[in-house]
């Protein structure tokens, strides 16, 4: 068996807020473990503070692991210096939410485009001036507005610029945070779509961070869930949408308002918000659960109070996070 | 006519003058409310929904902006009222909650405060009676321990939390309309699930009608009785919820719908609208979607549509093709790909 393009293994990330005896430490995420397959799109999904964000971030190694291991290409990217580390930023690219704050406002596109090979020292065949004209077309935006400055864009075609530096090199795994939460929904078709083609074309693998389940349905191979710094349940695609084994996944799916007709819709409606109830010790989750509020004895409430679950498989590709599934 | 609808609003415009030239963000806009609906006034970015919302309370600075047409409240004219008719009617008769409660409370003043000062501006009633007031919506609208998160700040509250003290002020007055302008967009989704539930509750219990002001046709499609669909400034669409989502006669509509990836099946390639939305400085002569349409064809470049009947007569679409080609068009075409 190959090893996978990426190896993430109980990752955990700490910060520590506020001094004094306000001083306390906040675990954005706790022991994350995951793969993702070269070629292949894991989705990674979860509300606000789940730490999804904190996770891509450490992928890319923009912020630090507390502690854990990321393997990438057979790689450890942990503790790697800035110099060995740059070699490997050509296979792993990101893009980001906020194309505004993500592209210098004082670089022409031509700039930013052809940042890229300058950094790693790349000479395409018909130069870099051709190249980037090339990849400019690619992702949908005019060659011709080569020498224009990122205000002068739309968010969408903002958006394209930020993929289209991602893809200048053709990495092997491209990390996307929230790549299209920004955009309005025929743009962000748009974006989904572009995406979708390069994967098709060049065939890198995508670790695809966002909170619209939706767009992770749409674009994912894989999905991961995660709640208050935790995986909860882990699946491939259909059998995440099709049976949801986790009671907060389950949740969360019933929550996303359709766009057709509602029939009766069973809907789990989940109590509270995420930051402000959030439990220690236990499952993190059972301050929320409806199946802790509701059928099961005190028993087994006492395990939910006292033992964190762990990501137990339940089937071949689906594992889940739960005592009680 | 038989009964007035509670809000009429009639070729409605609010445009901006500004040095790059005259911004139509609301132009030619016809609805109605009535009383006890829910209305969904659905767009994308720059569309006007809430450029309308704000119109409908008479928000907009009259020095910066020109507003034309009719806005009737109950048989009141909010267009051109005076500041004090317009003050009356804000939070007792009207009241609007918006996308983000954090800037809409004051930071300085505790929950309760603003709760019972919503309740005093409007109700000639002792402090204590106010206080009481503003403790029974708290609890109403799901907010625990109401008696303590009386002293609360806003700041001390979570997003969801925030956005419940915003509807419990919001409906203090039993106002007869709420303008919601995207109340859950900043929020979770399984908050959004409690806000939009609740919302749908107490227009039920206190028989307010709602215009609830979004970007999210599911959103639309599991809280409203009616939809208006705006673009560019205008409505090409407006119908009952369940023709909106069977029958849509407007080529935007269509694609928004192909737009949508969806939780509840896994769809292949989506169908988005090519290009971008037109400048509200210079519009397109004819229909303002001419330019991203795939079925255009000669008159849509310089004829500007009217809002007409579209298959029934409470169903209206702002399309130059004919009725029955889009029937069409929609039933072989568009629906099987969705």
């Amino acid at each position: 068996m190959t090893a996978p393009l990426l190896e993430v293994r109980d990752l955990r990330k700490t910060f520590v807020r506020g001094h004094g005896s306000g001083r306390r430490v906040v675990t954005a995420v706790d022991g994350v473990s995951f793969e993702v397959a070269d070629g292949e799109t894991l989705g990674v999904v979860g509300e606000s503070g789940c730490g999804k964000s904190t996770t891509a971030g450490m992928v890319v190694r923009l912020i630090e692991p507390t502690s854990g291991e990321i393997r990438f290409a057979g790689t450890s990217l942990v503790g790697l210096r800035e110099r060995r580390l740059r070699p490997l930023r050509r296979e792993l690219q990101m893009v980001f939410q906020d194309p505004q704050s993500s592209l210098n406002p004082r670089q022409t596109v031509g700039t930013i485009l052809s940042a890229p090979f300058q950094v790693q020292g790349v000479q395409p065949s018909g130069g870099v001036l051709a190249e980037v004209r090339h990849l400019m077309e690619r992702v949908g935006l005019n060659p011709e507005h080569y020498n224009r400055y990122p205000h002068q864009f739309s968010g969408g075609q903002r958006q394209r610029i930020g993929i289209a530096r991602a893809i200048a090199l053709r990495p092997r795994l491209v990390v996307c945070d929230e790549p299209v939460s920004a955009l309005d929904v025929s743009v962000q078709a748009q974006v989904l779509n572009l995406l979708a083609g390069l994967q098709d074309e060049f065939g890198m693998a995508y670790l695809f961070v966002a909170h619209d389940l939706a767009v992770v349905r749409h674009l994912s191979d894989q999905v991961v869930v995660m709640y208050l710094g935790r995986v909860v349940e882990q699946a491939a695609r259909e059998e995440l949408y099709r049976n949801p084994a986790h009671p907060y996944t389950q949740a969360l799916l019933s929550a996303v308002p359709v766009p057709k007709v509602p029939e009766a819709r069973k809907r789990v409606l989940l109590t509270g918000d995420v930051v402000q109830d959030r439990p220690v010790g236990g499952c993190a989750f059972r301050s929320r659960c409806p199946r802790f509020a509701g059928e099961l004895s005190a028993g087994d409430k006492t395990r939910c109070t006292e033992e964190t679950p762990t990501l137990l498989p339940l089937s071949p590709g689906q594992s889940a996070a739960c005592h009680f599934v | 006519m038989a009964d007035e609808p509670l809000l009429r609003v009639r070729d409605l415009s609010v445009h901006f003058p500004t040095p790059d030239g005259l911004v139509r963000s609301v132009d030619g806009l016809s609805f109605d409310v009535r009383a006890g609906e829910i209305l969904g006034v659905v767009g994308e970015s720059g569309s006007g929904k809430s450029v309308a919302g704000k119109a409908i309370l008479g928000l907009h600075e009259p020095g910066q902006s020109v507003t034309t047409g009719e806005i009737r409240y109950a048989g009141r004219q909010v267009v051109g009222a005076a500041e004090e008719e317009l003050r009356q009617l804000r939070g007792s008769e009207i009241a609007m909650i918006f996308q983000d409660p954090l800037s809409s409370l004051h930071p300085y003043f505790t929950i309760g405060d603003q709760l019972s000062e919503a309740y005093r501006v409007h109700n000639r009633v002792s402090r204590k009676a106010a206080r009481a007031r503003a403790v029974e919506m708290l609890t109403l609208v799901g907010i625990p321990a109401a008696a303590r998160s009386y002293g609360a700040y806003p700041h001390e509250f979570s997003g969801g939390m925030r956005q419940r003290a915003m509807i419990a002020m919001a409906l203090i007055c039993d106002p007869g309309l709420l303008i919601a302008d995207e109340p859950t967009t900043a929020l979770d989704v399984t908050v959004q699930a409690q806000i939009l539930q609740l919302i749908w509750d107490l227009s039920q219990e206190f028989g307010s009608a709602v215009v609830l002001i979004t970007h999210d046709l599911g959103v639309v499609a599991e809280t409203c009785d009616r939809v208006v669909v705006m673009y560019a400034g205008r409505c090409l669409e407006q119908a009952d919820v369940v023709d909106l989502f069977e029958r849509p006669m407007s080529p935007y509509t269509w694609g928004l719908l192909g737009s949508i990836p969806r939780i509840d099946e896994t769809r292949g390639d989506l169908a988005p609208i090519a290009g971008q939305p037109p400048s509200l400085i210079d519009l397109p002569p004819g229909c303002s979607f001419e330019p991203r349409c795939g079925f255009a064809f000669g008159s849509c470049t310089s004829e500007r549509p009217e809002l007409s009947a579209a298959g029934s007569e409470d169903h209206l679409a702002r399309c130059h093709l004919p009725v029955p080609d889009r029937q069409e068009i929609w039933r072989t075409q568009i629906a099987p790909a969705l």
